[in-house]
């Protein structure tokens, strides 16, 4: 089988865009097509497995109608007994593998998924496809240089985005900035920092990272030039590189921007905030960041294309069903409703969605919710010519405020902060909110004397650094507090939710988690707290 | 010389751009006007004038005109390197660089060549001509090393065209030189004219055939073949037989390593049907009708697919990896559709050849020209194949039928007279198939018939033919087979009947079956069907469900007189069955829960006689009793049984009645009696406070205790008008809770024990 290095040494890049970015071409039917017949040899797999038989219910459906009938939705917990302990043997393939992610505060630390080989060659072959959207202008029109430099700004492995040069290599020579086995072994921002470096010396084709993080450097370059790099051991190719760049910045009378430095082909983000950075990032860098969503239960799910709007789902990765919201408010207010789910070719245009997966190839996660809500766009991608639903990744569900893609702040996690800074009895909510050009976790606090908000919100966001690592590291890494504390009169949560009335949501009824309230509450309490 | 000059470079220029794909044709035909003007200009003397041969060689002096055609030669020839060299620099990969480099170095020899005939001391050697000549040449080697153009048919025209002048001229020398005589060059003219056309399309068809063979080599032996295959095809309507001539066809003609045909087959899935050049068993490989090759080339209007087709459209993502790994198996280059009339009636896999080179688009249509001649005669020959076996075939079972039966055992005969060969034959009967139907209808017993056609098919060879004789009477002639292998065969025949119709320790349908051998048995069809019928009704005599050989070795006699015995024995047997399905079928008819209470009942009674260890005639005793425990609730009306409120104390006393008068029903028929007390006793309660006679403990027949549990549980786990199911755990536990009071306490874990055991779906 051809890869991408054979089929563009042979000249035939319109091969090679039909391999792996062709699935953008077909139908809404064809895509359905290739849903369900990968989805019957999924339940084939899993027919013969101990785990498969378990998640199954011993139902072995034999249509796709059966299998949504008969198979119940299923979350980690269904899993954990297995996956913490890597158990092979209870799967229907071998996994290639092992993935992790963050775990569930106080739950447990990790959550591990099993990669089996076809799916892994399904991923890359995808991340590829993403790789040419972010390089090419127009469909089929693209070309990449053999040992481009690619700044690969990412978690080293066991997490998913660190595996992915380890099995790109088979399908492309890529120069990583800095070489994986030295990045693999520093710090992330170390990491960064030494990529970009390196790239003055050789340039930058491409980078893959999180859109904060790009953001934060480019900030950085405008305020201190070269200063927020490191000015020692810069080689004579990199000053040249530097003269020349702050020439063209100096000719065209702007700023010194890090565009006039590198000259990106290609720039690929991940994190929930990147539509928000987008147009920074394009006036730092030059590119517009092209946004793919994935995640360790998912894989690469996700990519947007050459128009850096919305996304598209790959067909081949996982069966892709979707959680109406109503039907997602009713079953987070009862943990044992069955919400009802529709299918890809049944999404409706503007539209929220909880997504719930079952991996393709012998992946393990059967009707799996994934805990991400999804809106979808449109219907189709006239300007392109693409006849799929284009959707945008919104946020997690509402135990969470995602930020940044870097943390996940859970409901329990910011209890635990609360009470840390001694705050015990006090009602609250919160919800993510952007303020300086950043997301950040929005505090609506009842308190007895407001004048000690600022007082407060220091001791909340030393107690957060305490709980979460990973907040303590995005601001270090992005360089801002992540958290504003607002305050409100003691009462006003319970009179709102009396106001709202019971019935019309759970959280009326005072089961609704405390993060993300319904947009109808937080107009309530913006107003709130105006007066 | 001059038209060269002005026609190489815009000549070139239009190649370039073919080469390259470029669709912008108008400097193209810029240059083609410009020519035409430029040949005026010179014929006005503006470009070339005042030539002449001297002694001293060839010369010329330029006119005004000269510069602009300099300077649109080499405009044209920079503009095609120009091109070459982007195209170069753009895609830095090896197919173009190398491709490209002999066509950018000749481009130059052009531009240089042409431009020094303006300099009339270098210009009247003839330099533009050997600047072009090695252009041609590194032009030609391009086309030949890298294949840029398809150059067969020009070399082929050109060599004709040559060949035949050649012979032409070889042939007129001698009568050249007869005819040296005549001075006058019109004779000569005229006679080297009259020979031409004479021989002039002899000769050229000659040379041609000539060269066709040389050139084309394989492919005009194809086309002959090909003829050939056309011709036969009409002729063979034998589907086996013409896909293998298919097959066999290809891959003479292309020279492949291996062709596997895949043929659709009744559930529409596509089956590997014949093979050249594979193994054996690649005949197991099946398609799936939702398989993306299969929709594919069932949807598009191409039929032919590559292995890099495979590989990059993105219809082929959904391939699943068994799928992925025959084609690897197969190392399938090539894939064809059949298509007829729109519906693909076969799949054609090639694999690649024996030279190991790739398939080039005249063996692609090449390929399509004798598929979809081969496609007209695969599906005629499937049709009349169909119609065939449809002829031969029973429409409920597709076993052969009787006639076909009959055909074929004649010739069985024949040919083991002939050759001194052996065979067997069974006959099957079912046992108690019309009580069977008239219990649980008619359809439920054509569903039996095929069931057993299954179950017969499952246990026989391929080479072995099964047939439907009649009615519930089915036959298997079993070539070169002796008397006791065809025993075995009968006995695997009657297990696996049995097993279809498993009904928790009971086969709900049994067969009998008779075996008679060729020649033990008879020589002639009359014979053999007689002792094979006997046999059968020997097996039917001897209990049912049982294979039996015909009886030379007894004396019929004893046979006769033990048979009456058994007959006797047998029908008893038969009326009591007979009478339990009537019953149940009236259980059925009145009311859908009771029968389906009552079978779950059965099954349940006869788990605990089993687990008791209890004799097989006591264990159908259960079975019986179980099956009719409930039958008194005929005599109890429906809106007392189905109320889905609580009863009143009068309604119970009716409903406490139904015991009494299932005993009366029982106790009216003689055969049924040791049932009535079960059933009388089934709701009595281990301490005594059961109804009708309160009876306690071990004076409760042990039947009627076991009943008593099996029916409350039933009970229990059953959605009733007046109330929700019990889960399976909340039941147990209220067995648990009244054993000892309602229940038997020692039978109670038993019963425990065995629904444990089992998953909730497991008494299925």
């Amino acid at each position: 089988m051809a890869n991408l290095c054979e089929l563009l040494r042979e000249g035939k890049t319109n091969e090679a865009w039909l391999k792996y970015c062709g699935f953008i071409e077909l139908s809404l039917v064809e895509f359905m097509e290739i849903q369900e017949r990968l989805l019957m040899e999924q339940l084939q797999l899993l027919s013969d497995s101990h785990l498969g038989k378990k998640l199954l219910r011993e139902s072995f459906p034999k249509s796709l109608e059966e299998f949504r009938q008969t198979v119940p939705l299923t979350t980690y917990e269904d899993y954990l007994p297995y996956f913490d302990e890597k158990r092979a043997d209870v799967l229907a393939v071998q996994p290639e593998f092992w993935i992790c992610t963050s775990g569930k505060f106080d739950s447990y630390d990790q959550k591990w998924a099993p990669y089996p080989a076809a799916w892994v060659q399904t991923q890359i072959n995808n991340f590829i496809a993403a790789i040419i959207f972010s390089i090419c202008s127009k469909k089929g029109s693209f070309s990449l240089r053999e040992n481009s430099s690619f700044l690969y700004a990412m978690a080293p492995p066991p997490y998913l985005t660190g595996m992915v040069p380890h099995y790109l290599k088979n399908e492309f020579p890529f120069a990583y900035l800095p070489p994986l086995a030295e990045a693999e072994k520093m710090d992330f921002d170390q990491q960064n920092l030494e990529g970009f470096r390196l790239g003055l010396h050789y340039g930058i084709d491409l980078f893959f990272g999180i859109s904060a993080v790009l953001d934060r450097i480019g900030e950085k370059f405008v305020k201190q030039g070269i200063a927020a790099l490191g000015q020692r051991g810069l080689s004579p190719l990199a000053w040249l590189r530097l003269c020349c760049g702050y020439l063209r910045s100096k000719l065209e009378r702007r700023e010194f921007l890090p565009k006039d430095v590198w000259n990106l082909k290609g720039i690929i983000c991940t994190g929930t905030d990147t539509s928000f950075y987008k147009k920074r990032i394009e006036h730092y860098w030059g590119v517009k960041p092209l946004e793919i969503y994935g995640g360790t239960e998912i894989g690469f799910a996700a990519t947007q294309t050459w128009d850096y709007n919305g996304m598209i789902l790959f067909p081949d990765v996982n069966f892709w069903e979707f959680i109406p919201e109503d039907e997602h408010f009713k079953s987070q207010a009862d943990p044992n409703y069955e919400p009802r789910t529709v299918l890809f070719s049944q999404l409706e245009p503007g539209k929220r969605y909880e997504l719930v997966v079952t991996n393709l190839k012998g992946g393990a996660f059967v009707r799996y919710r994934v805990g991400d809500m999804i809106k979808v766009l449109s219907r189709t991608n006239e300007t392109l010519d693409i006849d799929l639903p284009q959707i945008i990744y919104e946020d997690r569900v509402e135990d969470v405020i995602d930020l940044a893609g870097f943390t996940r702040i859970t409901e329990r996690a910011l209890g635990k902060a609360l009470a840390l800074s001694g705050i015990d009895n006090a009602n609250w909510l919160a919800y993510k909110a952007f303020a300086d050009n950043h997301p950040l976790i929005e505090l609506i606090l009842e308190v007895q004397e407001p004048d000690s908000t600022r007082e407060l919100e220091e001791k909340i966001h030393l107690a957060l650094r305490g709980v979460d690592s990973d907040y303590r590291d995005l601001e270090s890494m992005v360089g801002y507090r992540p958290l504003r504390v607002k305050a409100i009169p003691e009462g006003t949560i319970n009179l709102l939710r009396e106001k709202l009335g019971r019935g019309e949501f759970s959280w009326a009824a005072g089961l609704g988690s405390r993060l993300n309230p319904p947009a109808k509450i937080m107009e309530m309490i913006a107003s709130t707290v105006e007066k | 010389m001059l038209m060269g000059i002005i026609g190489v470079p815009f000549v070139f220029f239009h190649f370039t751009q073919e080469l390259l794909g470029r669709k912008n044709y108008l400097l193209v035909r810029l240059g083609y006007l410009l020519a035409v003007v430029f040949a005026v200009l010179n014929l006005l003397g503006l470009i070339v004038t005042n030539i002449a041969f001297t002694e001293s060689g060839f010369r010329y002096t330029i006119g005004p005109a000269a510069p602009l055609l300099g300077i649109f030669g080499a405009g044209y020839t920079f503009a095609s390197g120009l091109l070459l060299c982007i195209q170069c620099i753009k895609d830095r990969h090896s197919f173009w660089s190398n491709r490209l480099c002999y066509l950018s170095v000749g481009a130059m020899f052009v531009v240089v060549g042409s431009l020094l005939n303006f300099i009339p001391e270098i210009g009247r050697y003839p330099v533009d001509i050997t600047a072009n000549t090695i252009n041609a040449f590194l032009l030609a080697y391009a086309i030949y090393r890298h294949r840029l153009l398809s150059a067969t048919i020009p070399i082929r025209k050109a060599l004709v065209l040559f060949l035949t002048f050649t012979g032409l001229v070889v042939l007129f020398l001698p009568i050249f030189s007869l005819l040296g005589s005549f001075d006058s060059p019109f004779i000569l003219a005229f006679v080297f004219a009259s020979l031409t056309i004479f021989f002039y399309e002899q000769l050229k068809g000659g040379i041609q055939t000539l060269l066709d063979r040389v050139i084309f080599g394989e492919k005009y032996n194809y086309r002959e073949t090909l003829k050939a295959f056309s011709k036969l095809m009409t002729s063979i309507i034998d589907l086996s037989r013409l896909a293998d001539s298919t097959l066999e066809l290809l891959v003479q003609a292309l020279h492949v390593k291996g062709v596997l045909l895949f043929l659709p087959n009744e559930a529409g899935d596509f089956s590997a049907h014949a093979q050249k050049g594979y193994p054996q068993d690649v005949l197991a490989f099946q398609l799936d009708k939702q398989s993306a090759i299969v929709r594919y080339l069932a949807r598009q209007s191409e039929q032919v697919l590559t292995g890099r087709d495979l590989e990059t459209k993105p219809e082929f993502r959904g391939l699943w990896q068994q799928e992925k790994e025959m084609l690897e198996k197969l190392g399938a280059e090539v894939i064809v559709g059949l298509n007829i009339q729109g519906t693909l009636q076969g799949i054609l896999f090639l694999a690649g050849k024996t030279s190991n080179s790739p398939y080039t688009d005249d063996d692609l249509a090449l390929l399509i020209t004798l598929t979809n001649q081969a496609a007209v005669a695969l599906h005629n020959a499937q049709t009349y194949h169909a119609v065939w076996e449809q002829a031969i075939r029973d429409d409920l079972t597709k076993l052969y039928n009787f006639r076909y039966f009959h055909e074929y055992l004649d010739k069985e005969i024949s040919r083991c007279a002939e050759a001194k060969g052996i065979f067997s034959l069974i006959l099957l009967d079912l046992d108690f198939f019309k009580t069977y139907n008239d219990v649980y209808g008619h359809l439920a017993g054509d569903k039996a018939l095929i069931k057993v056609a299954q179950a017969m098919q499952e246990s026989i060879r391929p080479s072995d033919v099964a047939a439907r004789y009649g009615g519930d009477e089915f036959v298997v002639i079993l070539p070169e087979t002796g008397l006791e292998q065809a025993k075995a065969v009968a006995e695997r025949i009657r297990e696996n009947v049995c097993l279809k119709f498993q009904n928790y320790g009971c086969s709900l349908l049994t067969v009998s079956l008779g075996v008679a051998a060729y020649p033990e048995h008879g020589r002639t069809k009359q014979q053999l069907l007689t002792s094979v019928d006997r046999a059968l009704y020997r097996s039917k005599n001897l209990g049912r469900n049982l294979v039996t050989e015909t009886a030379l070795e007894i004396g019929m006699a004893e046979l006769a007189a033990q048979a009456e015995k058994d007959f006797l024995k047998e029908q008893m047997r038969g009326m009591q069955l007979d009478t339990i399905y009537t019953l149940a079928a009236a259980i059925y008819a009145r009311d859908n829960y009771t029968y389906e209470h009552s079978k779950k009942v059965t099954q349940y009674a006869v788990a605990m006689a089993e687990e008791l260890g209890l004799s097989d005639e006591h264990k159908q005793l259960i079975n019986n009793a179980a099956m009719l425990h409930d039958i008194g609730k005929i005599g109890i009306p429906e809106s007392v049984l189905n109320k889905p409120g609580p009863l009143t104390s009068s309604e119970r006393e009716l409903i406490h009645y139904h015991v009494t008068i299932g005993e009366t029903i029982l106790n009216q028929m003689p055969y049924l009696r040791s049932l009535a007390t079960i059933v009388r006793h089934h709701h009595e309660r281990y301490d005594g406070y059961g109804y009708p006679d309160g009876l306690s403990k071990e004076n409760i027949p042990l039947e009627a205790r076991i009943l008593a549990i099996a029916d409350a549980f039933h009970a229990m786990t059953s959605d009733r008008p007046y109330r929700k199911a019990l889960t399976r755990e909340e039941a147990i536990e209220e067995m648990i809770r009244y054993a000892g009071t309602q229940f038997d306490p020692h039978l109670v874990p038993l019963f425990v024990n065995i629904v444990q055991s089992r998953p909730p779906g497991g008494w299925e």
